[in-house]
């Protein structure tokens, strides 16, 4: 296994799995920006042979299993054949609709891997354009600054589960940080929630939505997702991954018309994990 | 038709448009005000100007913008 | 006409987009413009900036920075592809096809079928409908599609109708056989005797550019406009686009037996928000289907707009999911054509910044 230094390698190993592969199946799909990242953070690594390259990105104290096969069968020999896979902590996710995924799982089963936690996404989408109503936002909602990302990252760390939930690093904050993309609000100096997203184009995606539990019931959560709706009036479509068993935050997002949508992020996970 | 002055000197306050039977022709309005006035128009009155009428001889002088209008619905006194 | 491919598909997309933005506003306080009056074409178009090359800033330039891009990462093999087609209104040269000029610069195989196509508002159709064929050879893997124009460059910076929307870009399209038989299916119109719509009148052979041609004449509204420059008669596009698109992409979809509802994104030319949204309420699409936000941020980049819109509204969503949808391009010719097809599973969906 090599650290990726640059990008042209995962170019190179995704192709040689893809080229002339009648079966192609992936789960790698990072933004450019997010895999340049992981390389100039030297988090990035790549084991490759003959249609079918593995990466694997380490995340504090486990790793992210990233595949890119030419077809299943290949992927499967190369699943039982990889020791990192029985010997470090290894998470993947397989993002999809529920029946394809439940035969993809069944590639990582004998491997060892179990189905960790399952996500499903939801979406709001808009009809017509909402006007910003600066005099109807709440004006404790403020753009985070730098001074802010240690307190996101550790309130983040703390009331989400990074191997289900893709917990940023703190680079990774601040970089979102310095893009505008965290809204927060304080009470006595302290950060009592935040609002974290990405938007590209007419689609938003809803990264994290929370308040401190010392500050709930206050209607802070509102002021956060009005502010949300009303910078985003050219935006279209709302979107976010929920864990499926968070039955509280799937009746919040309802009620700000979110729907699921179909799709389903299953999170896998080997005996090296625990609960 | 006090309305339909209203909203056109909104859009152009330099010029009284009871005056004119020609918008277009006398310089009072371009294209572009054209499609603001269909923007203001939609809005206005809850309407979708389809895009084949917005020609210019719906929009000539201030008989033809309330003629259009009825089509969809609108009577403008 | 109609068209059905089998077994083809768009593998990625890259938008390159000139770095430096202008300010709709900036620009139209060059005009003596009222600030109110533009601020309500702002609100009503959906103008705010675009970006334009610096000076001596050609098409091929912008094609070379993009495929060298797509070599250094790995997303393209320079000897992967078997045609190369540019779909450009603004060539470096008459003579010779500025595809051959990239395939100089980048010293690509002489293997290698080089071809410029000279279309612009429905070129990227046009170009996806030219890769089908190609593909139809079995010599022919993979093609590059390449949409670029700097149409700025030939639109007269006193014109206050054009001269704030045009922006420039290029934009990347491989396209190559799918092991899946997906269907794809396509239509195209032309009627050449609106040909005068939108026009560059001198530069050509039938009016040659002279010292007479680069003077700057008066267009009406404070407008001043060289034979040399753009010239588009704004009112009879808008009026072409109501009128002929609609059917066209109704006949679409009753041709590939798909209502309106199962399309998931229309993926148009963007000339400017308010036609665009005028488009929708007559095909009864929801707005949230029917993205319109180019030319706010870039301009009207001709034959670019649809791979910019699909880049920048679905980017990385395209390398994981997968979407029916509906592209259509209309403008200068007069062409129109409209394509369905999946889209989906791409090795790529972005937007770089030149240089």
């Amino acid at each position: 296994m090599r650290q990726v230094k640059i990008n042209s390698e995962v170019g190179d190993a995704v192709n040689r799995a893809r080229t002339g592969s009648t079966g192609y199946c992936s789960n790698f799909f990072p933004s450019p920006q997010k895999l340049q990242s992981w390389i100039t953070h030297g988090v990035l690594f790549c084991d490759q042979h003959d249609g079918m390259a593995f990466f694997f990105r380490k995340d504090r104290d486990f790793w992210h299993l990233y595949f890119c096969a030419a077809n299943p069968t290949v992927l499967q020999q190369a699943v039982a054949a990889h020791t990192m896979l029985k010997n470090e902590p290894v998470v993947l996710d397989l993002i999809g609709k529920k029946p394809a995924l439940a035969e993809m799982t069944a590639w990582f089963e004998p491997a060892g891997f179990r189905i960790y936690n399952h996500l499903f996404r939801m979406a709001r989408t808009v009809v017509t354009e909402t006007p910003l109503l600066k005099t109807d936002l709440d004006s404790r909602v403020v753009v985070a600054s730098q001074a802010d990302s240690h307190s996101i990252l550790d309130l983040l760390l703390r009331s989400f589960d990074s191997r289900a939930e893709q917990i940023p690093t703190l680079y990774e904050i601040e970089t979102a940080v310095a893009a505008g993309q965290i809204r927060v609000v304080h009470d006595a100096g302290m950060l009592a929630g935040l609002l974290y997203f990405e938007t590209q184009g007419i689609t938003s995606i809803l990264r994290y939505w929370l308040i401190v539990p010392g500050f709930r019931a206050q209607g802070l959560g509102a002021c956060l997702m009005h502010r949300y709706f009303a910078e985003h009036p050219a935006v279209r479509r709302f979107l976010l991954w929920v864990v499926a068993a968070n039955t509280d935050a799937i009746r919040k997002y309802e009620h700000y018309s979110f729907v699921p949508e179909g799709l389903v992020d299953y999170v896998l996970a080997n005996d090296k994990i625990r609960p | 038709m006090n309305v339909l002055v209203e909203i056109l000197k909104s859009i152009r306050p330099e010029f009284d448009f009871t005056v004119s039977t020609d918008f277009l022709a006398d310089g009072m309005l371009d294209s572009f005000d054209m499609i603001t006035l269909v923007a203001t128009l939609d809005k206005t009155y809850s309407i979708s100007i389809e895009g084949v009428d917005i020609t210019p001889e719906h929009f000539k002088n201030l008989a033809t913008i309330a003629r259009l209008l009825k089509k969809y619905g609108v009577e403008v006194t | 006409m109609n068209f059905t491919f089998q077994g083809k598909r768009i593998s990625g997309i890259l938008g390159i987009l000139p770095v430096k933005e202008h300010s709709f506003l900036e620009d139209m306080r060059n005009f003596n413009f009222p600030e109110s009056r533009s601020r309500k074409l702002m609100e009503v178009m959906g103008y705010d900036k675009h970006r334009l090359v610096e000076p001596g800033v050609c098409v091929s330039d912008l094609a070379v920075a993009g495929l060298q891009y797509l070599f250094d990462r790995g997303q393209l093999g320079r000897d992967d592809f078997d045609a190369l087609i540019l779909v450009t209104q603004s060539p470096d040269h008459f003579m010779p096809p500025t595809s051959n000029i990239i395939q100089g610069r980048l010293n690509l195989k002489h293997d290698l079928l080089c071809m410029d196509i000279n279309q612009g508002c429905a070129g990227f159709v046009v170009g996806l409908i030219q890769a089908f064929l190609l593909l139809e050879q079995a010599d022919v893997r993979k093609v590059v599609l390449i949409n670029a124009d700097v149409m700025s460059r030939k639109t007269s910076s006193k014109d206050r109708n054009s001269y704030p929307l045009i922006g420039d870009a290029a934009a990347i399209t491989v396209i190559e056989r799918d092991v899946v038989d997906t269907r794809i299916q396509a239509n195209l119109k032309m009627d050449g005797t609106r040909n005068e719509a939108l026009m560059i009148p001198a530069g050509g052979f039938r009016m040659p550019s002279t010292p007479a041609t680069a003077v700057l004449e008066d267009a009406g509204d404070n407008n001043l406009r060289a034979k040399d420059h753009l010239r588009m008669d704004g009112s009879a596009v808008f009026n072409f686009v109501q009128v002929e698109v609609p059917p066209l992409i109704e006949s679409l979809l009753a041709f590939s037996g798909v209502t309106m509802d199962s399309v998931d994104y229309f993926l148009c030319h963007q000339p400017n928000r308010f036609m665009l949204q005028k488009l929708a309420d007559k095909l009864k699409v929801p707005y949230a289907k029917m993205p319109m936000n180019v030319v706010e941020h870039f301009g009207n980049s001709s034959g670019v707009t649809i791979p910019l819109v699909t880049a920048f509204n679905l980017g990385s969503r395209l390398t994981q999911e997968r979407y029916r949808v509906c592209f259509a391009g209309f403008g200068v010719g007069l062409t129109w054509s409209s394509m369905l097809m999946p889209l989906g599973g791409l090795g790529f969906c972005e937007i770089i910044d030149y240089p």
